[in-house]
């Protein structure tokens, strides 16, 4: 199953203005969580139950004493062959034939979430404390299915996110690799052939998330 | 790199945020892009030029509407107490040229002030009156009246009472210790918002007891952008009109309805009880209002935009003659009059909203030269000329420097493209060509700027509050022409090693200015929770700070408590040898939401001084010192 939608996040595009974070919140109807400044811009902390998309910021030092500073708008993958569905076995998890999105159902809730994780390569999962159930992004399932795009590609500014059919996302990276390659030789676009959701990275992905191109 | 845009084919823009003017030398700041631009050809071409980025989606309109307190509508000087009547006022601010070839655009003075007096006081603005022109108030001669300069006044206990709209000044004004201070010797407050906030609440604020505030504060429920029509306009002095979407919710009003209602109650209080010089309010001239009484937004742009007062010939710019019915609304400002037969409440709105109907409301999508310009959208003043001194962008026989990116271009006996600044021919026609720079009175660009308080020449001159004991550059310290406020509350400490730290403010992302709307909202609190200071990793081994521990920041006005962000990203400055330290906090938290954390707002620190030219505070360097808690 390769045909379907995929979403492309061009990180060198990014600002970090975190308006798909909000959109995300604000479309799913999801609450604000009590955070508290911990040293860093990114806020919540981590996904959450009730944070299914979030702007990791990473700033550090290179070699020859350049500071980066990166932004890496973390959500599901929504894996061609999903890991997360591997200790799934009754719909839990299902995966749309037309569309591609990989869907947790309140089924999630009978789940091993320990389990679910781990089969996940990008740290995905999150749990509701109270009653188990499992979340994540659902690339919007409820609008890409009445023809709308994403809530959180409709608010980026910067063209960072495109949503589309899957053929045409992989060529626009393939093509956007290429370009930006010649300004930043280390950059590619993760895991193309493996995920929907296609970060393109300027650099080592390392320096933008400890799980940016998997574990 | 930059100065390779110095060739006929290639366009170099400065675009600036804020933080160029929050420095005792920002305007001078400003002039030197100013002067580079000049000196690479970069003004008057497809882009060139020097972009503001301005802190509000509508501070261009709001300056071209007169916010700032040296001009009225359209830049038009403030008048001052030696200019008592028309005719001396006229007479100082028209300029006049022995340049032949210039246009000395500002020669039409007297025809734009007369209009204005004119929509200010309709029929009751006479000839033998002036127009009204001794009802305007007078500024005194010299004095400045910006935000610094009334708070001042406020602290001393002068001014009684207070409208403050749409903005928070105790949150986003520096030395709020003594904002709130001089908040509190008013009687009265009335506050214009959506939102409570820390001025309309100042009361609560840092070292103030509520129980002993006798200030009586009156918060007044504002609609909000989409709850109004009217216009806006960016810093490409692009006008777009705006729909209303929605009604305000429950007592809430647009703020024109507000200052309708007042302007009426007052012109009907005056008219009944009189009162000391009740003429400026009981002639003004106040036609806004629809069938209803309601403010109409459309009936000030009219008459913003202005009208004929009598059915008249006039000739157009061939000559030849056109006629006017009295109540047409003026077509563009070349047929202002300074006789009183037309009105105009801002000039360079004229054409903005005409017979044809609001120009703003366009929406063409159409680009005839390919260049972005999209001269059937919304509306460019002056009369949708949409890039300023274009003429600039052609040599003396109206060929464009460069053919390939030509916004103008002199073709068969007319100017092609923009609408050109002004309908003259070109500089080669020696007898009816005029020199680009119309504004100017001898039609050039001035590298030598005079008119300004500082210069002529922009020169290096510390902060008030420096790290250094002498400027490195001269014997000048600082900047001569700053007025200092000499109140117990405004204190500076300048090399003082109680605070070797510089510091300066700046705006996030999540927040808007000083968060009074946007803290209200949760997903955007969420994301930037609280006050945060950046610091380099070299400053936080030094005093011993983690990233994320609790620290002071403190000057010698105020201190903060804040959560540090150790990062590379804030590298420090090595100035004359010495290892100099800076740190930054964003401005946009405050006392009264998310929490009443007396300490959380960044204008404690900052220093009460401005720009010498526009009193715009020195926001971007002064001195603080930063402990762990």
């Amino acid at each position: 199953m390769s045909k379907g939608f995929s979403v492309l996040v061009d990180t060198s595009k990014c600002t970090a203005c975190r308006g798909c974070q909000i959109a995300c919140k604000q479309w799913n109807q999801l609450p604000a969580t009590e955070t508290k400044n911990w040293g860093s811009y990114q806020n919540p902390k981590d996904l959450s139950a009730e944070t299914w998309k979030l702007v990791r910021f990473l700033d550090g030092t290179n070699g020859d004493g350049k500071v980066y500073w990166n932004f890496f708008s973390d959500q599901c993958r929504h894996c061609l062959s999903p890991g997360c569905m591997a200790a799934a076995e009754h719909d839990e998890i299902i995966q749309d034939e037309k569309t591609g999105a990989v869907l947790f159902t309140p089924k999630t809730k009978d789940l091993d979430f320990k389990a679910t994780l781990e089969g996940c390569p990008y740290n995905i999962p999150r749990q509701n404390p109270k009653n188990k159930e499992l979340f994540k992004c659902t690339m919007c399932f409820d609008r890409i299915t009445n023809n709308q795009i994403p809530a959180c590609v409709k608010s980026c500014p910067t063209g960072a996110m495109v949503f589309g059919e899957r053929d045409k996302i992989l060529e626009t990276a393939k093509k956007r690799v290429e370009e930006i390659k010649k300004t930043y030789p280390k950059a590619s676009a993760l895991n193309a052939d493996d995920v929907r959701v296609i970060f393109i990275v300027k650099d080592d992905p390392k320096k933008y998330y400890e799980f940016a191109a998997g574990k | 790199m930059y100065s390779s845009t110095g060739v006929k084919d290639r366009a170099g823009a400065v675009l600036y945020a804020l933080g160029w003017t929050h420095h005792t030398i920002g305007s001078q700041i400003i002039r030197t892009s100013a002067i580079i631009q000049l000196l690479l050809g970069n003004i008057g071409i497809a882009g060139g030029g020097i972009n503001a980025l301005r802190g509000q989606p509508n501070v261009q309109g709001s300056t071209d509407g007169c916010l700032l307190f040296h001009l009225i509508p359209g830049y038009l000087r403030v008048p001052r107490s030696s200019q008592q009547t028309l005719e001396s006022y006229v007479k100082a601010n028209t300029p006049t040229t022995g340049e032949p070839q210039s246009p000395n655009w500002w020669q039409n003075y007297p025809k734009y002030t007369v209009s204005l007096l004119k929509t200010f006081y309709g029929d009751k603005g006479t000839k033998e009156s002036d127009f009204g022109y001794a009802w305007l108030p007078k500024a005194e001669d010299g004095a400045t009246y910006s935000w610094l300069d009334m708070c001042d006044v406020m602290y001393q206990g002068k001014i009684k009472g207070m409208f403050v709209w749409s903005q928070n000044p105790a949150g986003s004004h520096p030395n709020t210790n003594k904002v709130v201070k001089a908040l509190s010797n008013l009687d009265w407050l009335v506050h214009s918002n959506i939102f409570n906030n820390e001025t309309a609440s100042f009361w609560h604020g840092p070292g103030l007891d509520p129980k002993k505030i006798k200030t009586e504060v009156f918060l007044l429920p504002a609609g909000c952008s989409v709850e109004k029509d009217g216009s806006l306009t960016n810093s490409g002095r692009l006008a777009q009109w705006r729909y209303k979407a929605v009604e305000p919710p429950g007592d809430a009003i647009s703020d024109g309805e507000m200052v309708s209602r007042l302007v009426l109650k007052l012109k009907e209080l005056y008219q009944k009880e009189g009162g000391k010089c009740p003429e400026p309010i009981v002639n003004l001239q106040w036609d806004y209002l629809d069938e209803k009484g309601r403010f109409d937004s459309h009936k000030m742009a009219k008459g913003a935009n202005g009208y004929f007062l009598n059915d008249m010939t006039l000739k157009d710019p061939t000559g030849k003659d056109v006629n006017f019915k009295k109540g047409d609304l003026v077509p563009t400002f070349g047929y202002l009059q300074a006789d009183g037969s037309t009105s105009c409440g801002n000039w360079l709105y004229c054409a903005s909203y005409t017979n044809a109907g609001n120009m703003m409301a366009r929406r063409g999508k159409e680009d005839p030269t390919s260049l972005g310009l999209y001269p059937n959208w919304a509306w460019c003043w002056p009369v949708n000329r949409r890039i300023l001194y274009n003429r600039a962008s052609c040599d003396p026989n109206g060929n464009p420097w460069n053919p390939k990116r030509a916004i103008l271009k002199w073709e068969g006996g007319k100017w092609v493209g923009d609408v050109p600044d002004g309908p003259w021919p070109p500089m080669s026609d020696a007898e009816k060509g005029k020199l680009p720079f119309i504004m100017k009175p001898d039609g050039r660009a001035f590298l030598f700027g005079p008119g300004m308080v500082d210069g002529p020449f922009p020169e290096h001159y510390e902060p008030m509050e420096s790290p250094l004991p002498k400027n490195p550059m001269s014997a000048q310290m600082n900047n001569p022409a700053v007025k200092i406020f000499t109140s117990d509350m405004d204190k500076f400490a300048s090399a003082d090693p109680n605070f070797p730290y510089v510091c300066s403010t700046n705006t996030i992302t999540e927040h808007w200015c000083s968060g009074s709307m946007t803290r209200w909202q949760p997903w955007l609190l969420e994301a930037q929770p609280e006050l945060f200071v950046e610091m380099s990793p070299q400053l936080a081994q030094e005093i011993g700070i983690k990233n994320g521990d609790r620290v002071k920041v403190s000057s010698v006005r105020g201190e903060v408590e804040c959560v540090a962000m150790v990062t590379p990203r804030i590298r420090p400055f090595k100035i004359t040898g010495k290892i100099v330290h800076q740190v930054a906090l964003p401005f946009a938290f405050g006392w009264l939401i998310p929490k009443s954390d007396k300490n959380s707002s960044t204008n404690l620190l900052t220093p009460g001084v401005g720009d010498a030219n526009t009193m715009c505070p020195e926001f971007k360097g002064f001195m603080v010192n930063v402990k762990k808690v």
